[in-house]
């Protein structure tokens, strides 16, 4: 009994010491508060958070806060910490970067390689959804905290074999969808049966007398169409900021973020 | 540089400068060629004048009976319709109101119209016309067809002006055709405005216009077309067993809407030749004839007058061609039943378009 206890024992230390050899290395720590915006407490548990979730998917999961933005706006600045800080997971340094400045109150969430599929225009719209509201109120920690379990959850989803990708609306143009769906129906019946009254009554003037013309009696003596001038107006697409671009390293990102 | 004062920018209004060949609109920044502006101001000063419409004056005529039977006038107590007819109609009730029996009088003599389109539809054949038309009425209640009451049906020759004019028309209209692209960042849209200017000859014959006051005019322009190839001089014998009302609008009277009937459909006939531009705006219009004629004529309408839940309902079928005009009783009911109808099929598309929008 005691040697199967031993070898127990010995099993389990030898585990012990292989685990970390089989752990995806990361350069830096999953969160680097320059900003000083979390308690220690807060930094200890979110970068455990964050650790597991990296650890888990071997995907880099990281945030990064600044007092005042370092970059020339927040996507470049994120951009440019993911790359030249030496973010991301295996040989593609797959990953995905949340950077939050203070001056200015902007955030961009930055992905990279197989952050791109796992965080398409949909998971970073519904990431935005779920951190911004903690941004406005300033409260960093649940901000984080929720970006991290949703790149978790999207991570999962993703090894699943199914990313995330329901289409994500903001509020307005939520509310034009859902009253174009409700009101679009009523005007249409409501046209087409003012269409079918309107068969109810026959009794109606007729202001032309086409019935009338003389056979072969129209004649068109001139008829000169002339140019005056041009107008061309031109308007902005509308900018998808969560679409995929190229940061100063020549690398591709995607990700998405604004003020709050 | 000199102010050109007789050349207004055609797209801000500002006075245009002679610049080089061309004239120059300091405001917006647009330059015109010298001709282009000399050729619009030709059209505008063509079709910008007053229009001219001649109508030869109409002298009434009265009629002496030759025919062998004898007429009688008839009136109204109610609305104090002046009819006439044979004299052996009977009790007949009003065919313009449908309210009481107008009464028999002595024949006072009547006006000679210029000619007179018969009855080809008779009052059996008019019915089944009208039975017909029920198909047409999708809202008409279920009970209409059994419960309606038909007080009067009455064959009326209605007086009508007839108009004949051969029209010079000038019209300038505003056009823009617009082209659109895009690049990566912008979308372009490119407006090109256009003056045209057309001018040319339409010839029409026989617009009617309502002669009778007691007529309601909407329902005597429904009920058109005529084919005027059966138009005969007129005699007493075709009033046998009909009604004729004679004129209290007079020719003078009726040649406002003949105008605004010839107007409107001068302008649409050059409408169709202004080509493929997506907009035109019709500008100034200068119609000019001389010596158009006026024609007094009776065309035969019958007049159908029915009673459904205590209310008059007032039918015209066209006495030649059998085309029913009228306004119809509305099952409110039926209406909102197809209503729900096609928003439920509506909503049932709009659930599936929310579903891959939304799911």
């Amino acid at each position: 009994m005691k040697k199967v206890i031993s070898l127990l024992f010995v099993s389990l230390i030898c585990i012990t010491l292989i685990l970390p050899c089989y752990a995806a290395e990361f350069e830096n720590p999953p969160i680097v508060d320059t900003a000083e915006i979390l308690s220690e407490s807060q930094l200890e548990e979110l970068t455990e958070k964050a650790e597991e979730v990296r650890q888990k998917y071997n995907f880099e999961v990281a945030i990064v806060t600044e007092t005042e933005m370092s970059g020339y706006d927040a996507m470049a600045t994120a951009d440019d910490i993911y790359d030249y800080e030496g973010y991301g997971a295996g040989e593609n340094d797959d990953g995905i970067l949340l950077y939050i400045s203070e001056i200015p109150r902007e955030y961009w969430i930055t992905t990279h390689a197989y952050g791109l599929t796992v965080f398409n225009d949909n998971g970073i719209a519904y990431m935005k959804k779920q951190i911004l509201p903690h941004l406005e109120d300033n409260n960093y920690y649940l901000a984080m905290e929720a970006f991290i379990e949703n790149a978790d959850e999207l991570l999962e989803m993703a090894e699943n074999g199914e990313p995330f990708n329901k289409k994500q609306y903001d509020t307005k143009t939520l509310l034009i969808i859902i009253g174009c769906l409700i009101l679009v129906p009523l005007i249409i019946a409501w046209f087409m049966m003012n269409g079918k009254l309107a068969k109810m009554k026959t009794a109606v003037e007729n202001d032309y007398a086409a019935n009338y013309v003389k056979p072969g009696s129209k004649r068109l003596d001139v008829s000169r169409d002339i140019f005056l001038y041009s107008r061309v107006t031109k308007t902005e697409k509308p900018k998808n900021n969560s679409g995929s671009h190229r940061s100063s390293s020549g690398r591709t990102h995607g990700g998405g973020g604004g003020s709050y | 540089m000199d102010t050109i004062n007789s050349y207004k920018c055609p797209c801000c209004g500002a006075p245009l400068v002679f610049s080089g060949n061309e004239l120059h609109c300091d405001s917006c920044d647009n330059t015109f060629p010298v001709e282009t502006m000399q050729q619009m101001n030709e059209g505008m000063e063509a079709a910008g004048g007053e229009s001219k419409y001649d109508w030869e004056h109409y002298e009434p005529r009265s009629y002496e009976d030759t025919s062998e039977i004898n007429l009688a006038n008839y009136s109204c107590p109610s609305c104090g319709a002046q009819i006439s007819g044979d004299d052996t109609l009977g009790s007949t009730v009003c065919p313009y109101c449908g309210q009481s029996t107008i009464v028999k009088g002595q024949f006072e003599g009547t006006l000679r119209p210029d000619y007179i389109i018969p009855f080809k539809v008779d009052k059996k054949a008019a019915m089944a016309a009208f039975e017909g038309d029920f198909k047409n009425a999708p809202f008409l209640p279920d009970e209409f067809k059994s419960k309606k009451k038909i007080e009067e049906m009455a064959g009326v020759y209605v007086p009508f002006w007839m108009f004949d004019c051969d029209c010079n028309a000038a019209i300038t209209y505003n056009a823009e055709r617009i082209t659109k692209w895009s690049d990566s960042n912008y979308n372009y849209t490119k407006t090109d405005y256009f003056k045209l200017f057309r001018a040319g000859s339409v010839g029409f014959a026989n617009i009617p216009v309502d002669g009778s006051k007691k007529a309601d005019d909407t329902y005597m322009e429904a009920v058109e077309p005529y084919n005027y190839e059966d138009a005969v001089d007129f005699n007493g014998a075709y009033l046998s067993g009909y009604l004729a009302d004679k004129y209290d609008v007079s020719a003078e009277e009726s040649i406002v809407r003949a105008n605004e009937r010839v107007q409107n459909s001068t302008v649409a006939a050059f409408n169709d030749t202004t080509g493929t531009y997506m907009a035109v705006y019709p500008e100034y219009t200068n119609i000019n004839f001389e010596n158009g004629k006026i024609r007094y004529s009776l065309l035969p309408v019958w007049m159908l007058n029915i009673k459904y839940l205590d209310k008059m309902y007032q039918f015209a079928i066209n006495g030649q061609t059998g085309k029913v005009v009228g306004e119809y009783p509305v099952d409110k009911g039926k209406k909102w039943k197809y209503f729900a109808k096609i928003a439920g099929i509506c909503y049932a598309v709009a659930a599936v378009v929310g579903y891959f929008l939304l799911g």
